[in-house]
């Protein structure tokens, strides 16, 4: 019993490690949550581009200020574009860039339902069917059985 | 023996439910393939690589930081230079002196414009009094112009005519005499 109190313990104290680290320090959650404007999927907190130091000086002097997290990134999207989020702003067009992965998904599962449940009925026909074949054979003529019979009544 | 298979009876059944599930699927399918028509066209329509190298300058409104409202309509029957710079851009700073000192010969006969890309004010204006910048900039707030212009990096210099038309792109930081040529080619368009 302890064992496992012990278990769920740890397991929840990895789980909530992230956010206990960005209650941490503000910068480096901030850091962490923005993009290099001019690298291809480098975060802030690893770039080494001076566009970024510049970035990281401007977060450090913002939070000094005393604005909170969330203005300072709405200060840099108002400055720089969404470029800084590192995805697709949610509005307009792009739009269409959350919502097909999850009509693919549907798509994909509704696929996967509809064979499963395919699959799952067709076995059920097979024996139906050998079980009719075997419980009247009578009703379909062997021609070997036929053979023999026709091969009997000549000798 | 395939007549006792097409009269079982679960196969009776099973026509109407892989009707429905076929119905649901394609639906499904039609939404998906309608999502990724709109994003194809979308894709067709507005080509990434479609720069404003030639055509009608895309028009934009600024602010400089000297607080002065402008557009690039402003300036329509002056041939304008419109530069892309960032204090951070190395190879901007190679160019600087080059655009003060033209803008200084060519004042009255030609426009000369800086875009702030991707930068912060402090940082902008210790650039421009370090280079003693005298002709208007200002930031492209949210790199809008910068977009709309498809820039690819910074320094980028357009050359727009006094009809506001799009005459060349220079990629890079230029020298005197990419710039003495690109001005004369405004000046006069026979050049």
């Amino acid at each position: 019993m302890m064992r496992r109190l012990l278990l769920a313990l740890i397991f929840l104290l990895l789980l909530a490690a992230p956010a206990l680290a960005q209650e941490g320090d503000p910068a480096d959650a901030l850091q962490k949550d923005l993009w290099c404007p001019i690298c291809q999927g480098i975060r802030l907190d690893v770039c080494d581009q001076k566009v970024c130091e510049q970035m990281r000086e401007m977060i450090d002097q913002e939070l000094a200020a005393g604005n909170s997290p969330e203005q300072i990134k709405a200060q840099f999207i108002e400055l720089y574009g969404p470029v800084v989020l590192g995805e697709p702003p949610r509005q307009g067009f792009y739009l269409t860039a959350w919502i097909l992965p999850i009509l693919l998904l549907v798509a994909g599962l509704a696929v996967v339902v509809w064979l499963t449940r395919r699959w799952v009925q067709k076995p059920a026909t097979a024996p139906a069917a050998i079980a009719t074949a075997a419980a009247s054979p009578e009703t379909a003529p062997d021609p070997y059985l036929a053979r023999v019979e026709k091969e009997l009544q000549d000798l | 023996m395939n007549n006792a298979v097409t009269s079982s009876p679960g196969a009776g059944d099973q026509p109407p439910r892989s009707r429905r599930g076929g119905v649901i699927l394609f639906g499904a399918l039609a939404l998906v393939g309608i999502g990724l028509l709109a994003v194809f066209y979308y894709g067709i329509l507005n080509p990434p690589s479609r720069r404003a190298s030639e055509g009608l300058a895309p028009d934009f409104q600024i602010t400089t930081y000297d607080g002065e409202a402008m557009a690039l309509s402003d300036f329509r029957g002056t041939p304008v230079v419109l530069n892309f710079w960032a204090s951070w851009c190395v190879p901007c700073r190679d160019e600087q002196p080059l655009l003060q000192a033209y803008w200084q010969r060519y004042q009255g006969e030609v426009v000369f414009l800086g875009l702030n890309y991707l930068d912060q004010r402090p940082n902008a204006l210790a650039y421009l009094a370090e280079f003693g910048v005298t002709y208007p900039n200002g930031p492209d707030m949210g790199s809008r112009i910068y977009s709309a212009y498809r820039v690819q990096g910074v320094p980028e210099t357009f050359f727009i005519d006094a009809a506001g038309q799009v005459q060349g792109v220079h990629v890079g930081p230029m020298t005197a005499r990419d710039l003495e040529q690109r001005i004369s080619q405004l000046l006069n368009p026979t050049f």
